[in-house]
């Protein structure tokens, strides 16, 4: 039988109808933290993933059109929808793909490519910081535009089997999901409040970016280095997971939000050693 | 410094400055480009009218460099913004010139 799941992200209202029980373990992992109690007057979306036949793919569907027509699509592509429907229509935020905690009055963005290491820093500095360091983000952080602020994101961590084998706290988990590019394992957002015996965070003013850059099998001790504001602004944009209208407006958005912050590249080494870095940097 | 070339900047590109270095945006290729403060003042005098000599001797009269070290440079510059689009060189100097 069809379930329906109600995601509120943003004032965004998703009406969420799918038979697929992979499907409503994931939303419920993922996004536990957005899920409300339903039905919504007028959803700005209404989606539905059809595989009444018992296969593992099925029909999207978003406000009555079938996105790849008659096409049956994946697990991974059908969460790839959805997550676009639940950021495209955010407005007065920018969306990055990010780590993000909260560091006493203030936040740290910490930006990087796939496997340089922010869920892994992220955990580090919830686990030694505990009581110092708020959850804000894992994977996309949002960034109040106007306040320049990062709000939380309490979206499930996704993490690679080499980070959870660093935290022996996160022992306990099994479940995993086939990612797009590695293999990764959910962590709830419950798990990792729990694990870490930290807090979700507060909106809080964006105080420092960090880029990380990651070393030959992190191993060493962690570097920072000063990095130009325009090269910031660079790697903002090319984060975005914002669908904006021109590139000019990413631009001036993280050239604002770079006029506020301090910017740093990180080269990351041991997590000990990356972890400390940080904190010193934060704490000065 | 001999030539007569008057290097000028493709209207459709978008400048933004952040403290000593400038972003282009370059709308029609899609393609952003950071460039360092040496490059971001011969950007500004690229308006057509000034040619690569009254180039070469503005920009002198902001850095403490070798005139000659300082052309090669200005030339490299050119050539680089040239070959990615974002300015053109002509042989006659621009009657409008062009507006970041």
């Amino acid at each position: 039988m069809p379930r329906h799941l109600f995601l509120r992200v943003f004032g965004r209202d998703i009406d969420l109808e799918t038979d697929n029980a992979e499907i409503i373990w994931m939303v419920e992992n993922l996004y536990r933290y957005f899920l409300v109690s339903g039905p919504f007057e007028n959803p700005s979306v209404r989606m539905r993933f059809v595989s009444a036949d018992g296969e593992p793919g099925g029909l999207v569907v978003e406000n009555g059109v079938c996105l790849y027509g008659d096409q049956k699509t994946s697990l991974v592509e059908f969460l790839s929808t959805l997550w676009r429907a639940m950021i495209d229509g955010i407005e007065d935020r920018e969306i990055f793909h990010a780590a993000a905690v909260g560091h006493g009055e203030s936040s740290i963005l910490m930006l990087g490519d796939p496997e340089s290491g922010k869920t892994t820093l992220t955990l580090g500095l919830l686990k030694k910081g505990r009581g110092v360091f708020s959850l804000l983000a894992e994977e996309a952080s949002v960034v109040d535009t106007t306040r320049g602020q990062i709000e939380p994101f309490p979206r499930a961590f996704t993490v690679t089997e080499q980070t959870l084998k660093l935290f022996s706290e996160l022992c306990f988990v099994s479940k995993r999901i086939y990612g797009k590019r590695t293999v990764k394992w959910i962590v709830s957002i419950d798990e990792v409040v729990d694990a870490f015996s930290v807090e979700i965070g507060r909106p809080l003013p964006l105080s420092h970016i960090l880029l990380l850059k990651a070393s030959e099998d992190f191993k060493g001790p962690a570097k920072l280095e000063r990095l130009s504001p325009a090269r910031v602004v660079l790697e903002l944009c090319k984060r975005s997971l914002s669908a904006h209208s021109s590139v000019l407006t990413s631009i001036d958005i993280a050239r604002l939000l770079v006029s506020r912050t301090k910017c740093f590249q990180l080269n990351v080494g041991e997590l000990d050693s990356t972890v400390k870095t940080v904190v010193g940097l934060v704490s000065d | 410094v001999s030539e007569r070339i008057f290097p000028v900047r493709n209207p459709s590109v978008v400048a933004r400055e952040i403290e000593n270095e400038c972003i282009l945006y370059a709308p029609e290729a899609k393609m952003v480009y950071v460039v360092n403060a040496t490059a971001r003042d011969v950007w500004n005098l690229c308006d057509g009218k000034h040619d690569l000599e009254k180039i070469v001797s503005k920009v002198y009269e902001e850095y403490d460099v070798e005139m000659n070290v300082l052309e090669r440079d200005v030339r490299k510059i050119i050539s680089d913004l040239e070959k990615v689009g974002l300015l053109s060189c002509s042989r006659e100097p621009s009657i409008n010139g062009s507006t970041i």
